[in-house]
């Protein structure tokens, strides 16, 4: 089968921006049923090895990133991971200060 | 299932290859109008830098990198050996980016547009928003980051002040060369088109 065409670079239907100082817990975003969505860049800064960036579906927490990941444990900073998500499984990560930008798919 | 092919793709965006090798001191830059997409480059002795003729970037566009030039951003060679460089033409140059950015001033997509960056260098380059300026600068990689242990543990033939693409700008999240006036940076974006 042909690949005839890249889904990275199909118009993108929405752009969403995550800007928030979260002193405690995590924020999360939730696409609505039946979009899809993909992580474009994200950025916390927080304490280490209680700031996570990963999945939820409201109940578990699925783990991809943390600060203490990183060497100085203080930033963290990921572009275009290629990390879809949607209304069952989407987007939770804090705390700390946090930037993130993602665009929709579907 | 969406129609995949109805969007504008890079590919088709790139219409053509150019491949020129210089011989001492010389610029590969693009004519008027025209952006191109560097595949890769060497040199037998080094001394690539970005510039926009007057100011300059001491840095490498080195083989693997994906970096987009225009008339007034392009790679000047300012070794004694050999070096040749490889590029595709992007003949629709309104969807490139690319820019110097001096110390102090912001690499910032406009109201409803959405950036996706493919390289940047030199500076001091962090993500900026309504929160400020990150505490920390690059040096970052676009995919998954870490923050440099010293000796930085990155490949040697890219400079440590380099990303690889990925980060996508908007214009509430974005880019700020928090260098002083004068320390310049370079970044290369093309933009995603989107409903937004």
């Amino acid at each position: 089968m042909a690949i005839k065409s890249s889904f990275l670079f199909r118009p993108a239907l929405g752009v969403n921006v995550i800007d928030q100082n979260i002193s405690s817990g995590k924020v999360t975003f939730q696409p609505n049923l039946g979009e899809l969505w993909m992580l474009g860049t994200v950025s916390v800064e927080g304490t280490p090895s209680t700031t996570t960036i990963g999945l939820t579906d409201g109940t578990n927490f699925f783990q991809f990133y943390n600060l203490t990941q990183t060497a100085q444990s203080s930033h963290n900073l990921i572009g275009l991971l290629p990390l879809f998500f949607d209304n069952g499984l989407y987007l939770s990560l804090g705390p700390g200060k946090v930037r993130a930008t993602m665009f929709r798919l579907m | 299932m969406a129609d995949f092919l109805s969007a504008p793709t890079l590919v088709k965006l790139v219409t053509a290859s150019r491949t020129q090798s210089l011989t001492g001191v010389g610029d590969f830059r693009p004519n008027l109008g025209e952006a191109w997409l560097v595949w890769g480059a060497q040199a037998t002795s080094g001394g690539f830098s970005f510039t926009d003729g007057v100011n300059s970037i001491n840095s490498s566009p080195d083989s693997g990198s994906a970096t987009l030039i225009t008339n007034s951003t392009y790679i000047h060679h300012s070794g004694s050996g050999v070096a040749v460089i490889s590029a595709g033409l992007i003949s629709e140059a309104q969807w490139i980016v690319s820019a110097l950015v001096n110390g102090g001033a912001d690499f910032r997509p406009p109201l409803g547009e959405a950036w996706i960056v493919t390289a940047c260098n030199g500076g001091d380059f962090r993500l900026a928003s309504a929160q400020g300026v990150a505490a920390d600068s690059v040096p970052y990689r676009g995919l998954f980051n870490e923050k440099w242990d010293a000796p930085p543990n990155i490949p040697p033939s890219l400079d440590q002040n380099a990303m690889w693409p990925g980060l996508l700008l908007t214009n509430a999240v974005y880019l700020r060369n928090a260098a002083a006036a004068g320390t310049y940076g370079f970044v290369s974006a093309y933009k995603i088109p989107t409903t937004v």
